[in-house]
């Protein structure tokens, strides 16, 4: 049996180590990180899908001898496991004869793609090898492949079906008609022409005529290639070696652990499926502490009520020390000229806007001129554009929240309040990309007008179409057009990739987001990730429609959360940023309940305009406040909500968010007790029998038959986990049998606490059973509380006393098989019963009987035989029955989209 | 090759050995290792102990920082160790009964909340035949009511009802097979990780490249 | 009476209760409930842990001077224990003392090898698995190997079918045996615990289970 495991596990260990170790990885450079100080710096290096590697360990040291691990990163082994594996894309070459040359002393190799001719064929044997497949999506495994090389090489396979003799060129704003049966070329200023054919030169036209379905991409088939071909990544060889030619970037960031002007050496280990690892040679760097960048848009606008200057900059560097404010003069380019106003610390998080009132300057300032300088912490210096100081003003006046509600934070401890307004509102962009995968399929509908006169003609950098019926006409250059193709593609098509945010505030209970293009089925974005991508989306005008939902996937009502975008998809990959609103929002509080001048209240924090709730921390001791909301633009607008309050904050008495918790704990408590009390009363309870129960008295049979100890292993948790207290129910009834049939029971323990119970447990137990004198306190013990140690120490118990009865009853974790494998080596019967749900197909394997989960709480009802006990089971019941009931209700709900049952078992604390 | 100098790698290795010499069969020198990691864990328990328990625990916050309160635990604590002398024992069942009834309160409504509940919800998902997902939560729905009538103690397994619980094993046992297998990769690495440090670290043999 | 049998009951309700309502209020004096068990039940804790030294002392102890079986090693485990202490009084317990190296380089490979041995016991139930009683249990078996085979490169590998027929590869029905079955089976389950473990915790608070009291005297 050992032998056999010993085989085993050999055998599974050679599976996962088998073959050579990986390639180090290529190309690897460090580079210092940008505007920081001097703390970071980044590494890059190359990898190749599918070149066996799973891991990247990244080492740093000192000195190359003695370098460490600092990190990891994982690759994707391609195609193994949850991703769909597209269908077979590989391709047979062999009528076209490809070859590749390798070209380089080692790996990394470059490879070159030669397509072969009878003329060249035999020389090309002697200097390359013959492409048998070519693959544009590497697979995990390898069919026969033998070994694997790696090169660089930039090839495409090109689909070339519908590729005329002509070349293809995009012209936009005309379209075809057909006027009394002849195809007419008509500007509508609508719909763009995607491509017009051209007659081009013989040499080109040779390339694409010679039937290649390869080519190797350089600069000049560079859109031909991206057009018409899908890029290779690898290649099989006719002797079944692949070769991977297309790279992946990889970068790791080492942050904020370096010193400046230090040398530090690098090297990136690759870790193979096989676990066998290779490294590369050592790079060094020294980081540098960058100068800061200078800042862009300061705003300076001054408080035109309140005379404080009010200054808005957004931080760029993470390691300025502080920034200081100087007032200058119009012209002072050098920044020489300024007289300091203000040193302020550098304290705002990296892409934050910095934001700083200086309180009563602000009459004697205006006119000025005024910059800012960020300094690092080593003293590197830069300047902010000269900015003039601007007033403030309420001529414009910037929208204000509406619905404004200032409230005592529900469901907490009393610290906090919150702002709260209106409307729940989406804001969109978009962004145009080439499909990830698939292959480009071109399914134009061309007409053919080469019996007409139309010629393409260049004027700088835009084209025209142009008819001329006199050829002597046609300009220099021109190019007579042979066909046009008509711009609906179908499959290849772009793919939309729509970038949403929702912002409403939480008493709205705010969902998902519905979006639809054109006249399309709406769909729900579940993930609520923020961005959601239509494929296929023809080249052209589309309708973006998207609406906001609330948690029972309800539009909201209100205009902003139904919001349509017209979107352009072109070829060019437009992309369309989300646009938010410029506007600041700040809080302003106040303790003092007299004062009525907004401009006097505590300014607390700066908001950008997007936000829809506040919560503020309040960290004064006072306990009522007054709100108001200011409104900023850039340009100097500012409004003012009016004054809400006073507002308590009120420690709260109930938890509303946990009612459904507070119902399901109220029913599950009545149940119990109202089959407790018809247990009581006589009432005849029935309760199915259970294998691993029925079996106990048996076992302790076995083993006063046998003379031999029983065990009995409590688990390995605290007398918090129900597990063990269940065990310990258990351990009475067990140690009461035991006591009647005089057999030794032997419980060693994992923690004191639980010791101390189990020994009075099976003291009385005994005394139960009428044989006080069964009780040997030295056989219920501690052993340690180090599981491997516990483990170890139980089974030289099972060997040495023989056990012929193992009970496993409570909470196990990894050590359970090393119990009951050894135990069932020795022979002995075992039962077992736990809630681990790992470990219990352990214990189902390599024991008797397993009570599994809730049967194990069933056993002390079950050996009891008491009425109370049996009562409480039959309550288990009926609340299993009620879940069974909610869940079929809850899956029909969920089917049929009514959402507000679901949303009762929705819990936020 | 290249030995290690280190001398608490070789302590290791031999200890290593020791363990591994279990799989034949019981030995002294599994004996020995045994009772040596008793010792020294129980060792180790003992200072961590004080140092990260009773120090910082209840020194520190009673005669340091006057939080003369902790004499409640204290004298609690105290009455859970006179179960060592059998005539007081039964104090014990003082802070055992704060302990229990505590935690048991605790316990409950968490339970519902994140064991029922939560769990509840996430079973209440669309079904159907539209998308593939779907079909598996047909599936899934299925599972779980069928695995919960198999733990349905007030019915005996019989006609209908026996075979919906007949479903509910062969789900358990497919889920139990899952878990088992998931497992058995990750064990095998340690050991793995055991055998490469004895070649690799103690004996100094590269295994890769 | 009262005081022995009674009481501790009536605390265990009340408790039960404070303790069991202290979930649904956010109040801060509710906060200070929860932080009055957490710290207290530490430190009583803590007392009890004597108990447990004391336990394995004195069966160390015991077995030594009755010269019971194998006393000779009960000499290495007690002999272990202070000079872990004393390492730890003279080195202190930052790493590079030798109370930490003593930690690293004898308990921990110990321990390690130990959990490593698992490989082994693994292999020998599976081989007892192997001998399938029934249809279900061949059903943990089949289960159990999919799955260990969907996690190294080999299973990929001897899937020549999913060619024809995509996305039934090896590791992708591993994959799927862990999402869809496997879910379903550990949810159910869960719920059964969960009612289990609040019945339980029920029959505490109302004074049914009373194993934790130790007896009925």
């Amino acid at each position: 049996m050992k032998a056999r495991a010993i085989l085993g596990a050999l055998a599974l260990f050679f599976l996962s180590c088998g073959g050579g170790p990986p390639r180090a990885p290529f190309e690897v450079i460090v580079e210092d990180y940008p505007n920081d100080a001097g703390r970071s710096a980044i590494v890059k290096w190359e990898h190749f899908a599918g070149n066996g590697v799973k891991a990247y360990k990244i080492m740093r040291g000192t000195t190359p001898d003695n370098m460490r691990e600092i990190s990891q990163i994982s690759v994707e082994i391609p195609a193994t496991r949850d991703k769909y594996v597209p269908p077979d894309t590989t391709d047979f070459v062999g009528k076209f004869g490809y070859y590749l040359v390798l070209e380089g002393e080692k790996e990394p190799f470059t490879a070159h793609l030669v397509r072969v001719t009878p003329e060249t064929e035999d020389s090309l044997r002697k200097i390359g090898k013959r492409i048998e497949k070519i693959e544009t999506e590497i697979k995990g495994y390898n069919e026969g492949v033998k070994k694997t090389i790696i090169a660089y090489g930039n090839f495409y396979k090109l689909y070339l079906d519908n590729v005329k003799e002509t070349e293809l060129i995009p012209v936009e704003g005309y379209s075809l008609t057909e006027e009394a049966g002849v195809p007419r070329i008509v500007p509508n200023g609508r719909t763009p022409i995607t491509f017009v054919a051209v007659k081009k030169p013989a040499e080109e036209i040779r390339f694409i005529h010679s039937g290649e379905r390869m080519a190797e991409l350089t600069p000049d088939i560079e859109g031909f290639c991206k057009k018409y071909g899908e890029q290779v990544r690898g290649v099989i060889l006719e002797d079944s070696v692949r070769v991977l030619v297309n790279k992946v970037e990889l970068e790791y960031s080492d942050e904020d652990s370096l010193c400046p002007d230090s040398t530090y050496y690098y090297k990136i280990v690759s870790v193979g499926i096989n676990r066998k690892e290779s490294e590369s040679e050592p790079v060094s760097i020294k980081p540098i502490d960058d100068a800061p960048t200078p800042l862009p848009s300061l705003y300076a606008l001054l408080d035109t009520v309140t005379n404080d200057l009010f200054l808005n900059w957004k931080t760029q560097d993470e390691d300025i020390q502080k920034y200081v404010i100087y007032i200058s003069t119009a012209g002072d380019l050098e920044h020489r000229k300024g007289r300091k106003l203000l040193e302020v610390a550098g304290s705002w998080a990296y892409g934050y806007p910095a934001v700083v009132r200086l309180e009563g300057l602000g009459a004697s300032l205006e006119d000025s001129i005024i910059y800012v300088a960020s300094l690092d912490t080593s003293g590197q210096v830069a300047y902010t554009e000269l900015s003039t100081i601007v007033p403030t003003h309420f001529d414009s006046m910037p929208p204000l929240p509406e619905g404004l509600v200032v409230d005592d934070l529900e469901n907490d401890n009393g610290k906090k309040l919150v702002l709260r307004w209106e409307p729940p509102t989406v804001y969109l962009g978009y962004r145009v990309r080439d499909p990830i995968s698939e292959a480009k399929k071109l399914v134009p509908k061309s007409v053919d007008i080469s019996s007409l006169d139309y010629y393409l003609v260049t004027e700088g950098e835009s084209r025209k179409i142009v008819e001329f019926e006199n050829p002597n006409d046609v300009p220099e250059g021109a190019k007579k057009i042979y066909w046009l193709q008509t711009p609906t593609l179908r499959e290849g098509d772009k793919e939309l990739v729509v970038l949403y945010d929702l912002y409403a505030n939480s008493a709205r209970k705010p969902g998902y987001a519905m979006l639809r293009l054109d006249d399309g089925e709406p769909v729900v974005d579940e993930d609520g990730d923020g961005s959601y991508i239509f494929s296929g989306v023809p080249i052209g005008k589309h309708k973006l429609t998207v609406d906001f939902l609330d948690e029972n996937r309800r539009v909201f009502e209100n205009p902003e959360a139904h919001v349509e975008m017209e979107v352009n998809v072109t070829a060019d990959n437009p992309e369309v940023p989300i646009e938010y609103p410029s506007v600041y929002l700040e809080v302003a509080r106040t303790s003092d309940l007299e004062e009525t001048n907004i401009m006097m209240f505590d300014r607390v924090r700066f908001l950008p305009g997007m936000l829809r709730e506040y919560t503020d921390p309040v960290d004064t001791t006072k306990e009522e406040f007054k709100y108001a909301v200011l409104a900023w633009d850039p340009s100097g607008g500012i409004s003012a909500t009016p004054i809400i309050g006073p507002v308590r904050r009120v420690p709260n008495v109930y938890h509303t968010g946990k009612t459904t918790v507070l119902i399901a704990t109220i029913i599950f408590v009545l149940a119990a007790l109202t089959m407790i009390s018809s247990a009581k009363k006589g009432k005849h309870l029935y309760i199915r029998p259970i294998a691993g129960i029925n079996h106990v008295d048996e076992a302790i049979g076995r083993a006063t038959e046998m003379g031999r100890p029983i065990l009995y292993v409590l688990g390995l948790s605290t007398i918090s986990d129900i597990a063990t207290l269940a065990g310990l129910t258990i351990l009475s009834r067990v140690a009461k049998k035991a006591a009647e049939y005089q057999t030794r029971l032997i419980v060693p323990c994992y923690n004191p606490i639980v010791m101390t119970i189990a020994k009075e447990t099976v003291r009385s137990a005994c005394a139960d059973a009428g044989r006080p004198d069964m009780f040997k306190e030295r056989d219920i013990f501690f052993v340690t509380q180090s599981q491997f140690a516990y483990a170890a120490a139980v089974n030289g118990i099972m060997l040495r006393e023989k056990t012929a009865t193992n009970f496993y009853m409570g909470m196990f974790f990894a050590e359970s098989l090393l119990l009951t494998e050894t135990g069932s080596a020795a022979g002995s019967i075992q039962i077992a019963g736990t809630d681990a749900i790992t470990q219990l197909p352990f214990f189902i394997t390599t024991c008797d009987y397993t009570l599994i989960g809730e049967e194990f709480y069933a056993a002390s009802a079950y050996l009891s035989q008491n009425r109370i006990q049996i009562g409480t089971l039959k309550a288990q019941d009926v609340l299993k029955a009620i879940m069974m009931v909610l869940i079929i209700i809850g899956g029909i709900c969920a089917t049929a989209g009514i959402w507000r049952f679901v949303n009762i078992f929705h819990i936020q604390v | 090759m290249h030995l290690s100098p280190s001398i608490g790698v070789w302590v290791a290795v031999f200890l290593t050995l020791c363990v591994l010499s279990f799989l034949y069969k019981d030995n002294p020198f599994y004996k020995f290792a045994e009772h040596l990691v008793v010792g020294v864990s129980v060792g180790y328990g003992m200072v961590l102990w004080y140092t990260q328990g009773i120090l910082p625990k209840f020194i520190t916050p009673f005669f340091k920082e006057g939080k003369y309160i902790y004499i409640v635990p204290a004298i609690l604590g105290i009455m859970i160790t006179m179960q060592l002398v059998r005539k007081y024992a039964w104090l014990a069942r003082f802070p055992m009964a704060f302990l229990l009834g505590a935690s048991s309160g605790i316990g409950l409504p968490r339970t519902m909340q994140a064991g029922v509940i939560k769990q509840l919800e996430a079973t209440m998902v669309p079904m159907g035949f539209s998308r593939l997902q779907y079909i598996w939560n047909i599936v899934i729905f299925v599972g779980v009511l069928s695995v919960l009538i198999y733990f349905f103690f007030s019915k005996e397994h019989k006609g209908v009802f026996g075979g919906i619980a007949n479903i509910g094993i062969w789900y358990l046992m497919i889920g139990f097979g899952a878990t088992f297998g998931y497992t058995v990769m990750a064990r095998l690495s340690l050991f793995i990780g055991r055998v490469l440090f004895i070649i690799q670290t103690a004996l100094g043999i590269q295994v890769a490249g | 009476m009262f005081l022995k049998r009674q009481l501790p009951l009536l605390i265990t309700l009340v408790c039960g209760i404070i303790w069991g309502v202290q979930y649904f209020i956010p109040h801060p004096a509710s906060e200070a409930v929860y932080s009055f068990y957490t710290d207290w039940g530490l430190v009583i804790g803590l007392f009890a842990s004597i108990l447990g030294f004391v336990s394995i002392i004195r069966l160390h102890y015991m077995k030594v001077r009755h010269h019971a079986k194998n006393w000779q090693f009960s000499v290495v485990t007690l002999s272990a224990m202070p000079v872990m202490i004393v390492a730890a009084i003279l080195t202190g317990t930052e790493s590079g003392g030798a109370f930490m190296w003593l930690y690293n380089y004898v308990e921990v490979p110990i321990e390690a090898t130990m959990f490593s041995l698992l490989a082994f016991y693994i292999a020998s139930a599976a081989y007892r698995a192997f001998r399938a009683r029934s249809a279900q249990a061949a059903a943990l078996l089949v289960a159990a190997a999919i799955v260990m085979l969907g996690r190294v490169p080999v299973g990929a590998q001897i899937s020549f079918w999913s060619h024809l027929f995509p996305g039934t590869s090896i590791p992708q029905i591993a994959s799927w045996i862990l999402n869809v079955p496997n879910m379903a089976a550990k949810r159910a389950i869960n719920l059964g615990v969960g009612l289990g473990m609040m019945m339980v915790s029920l029959k505490i608070i109302l004074g049914i289970e009373r194993t934790y009291l130790g007896g009925q005297e």
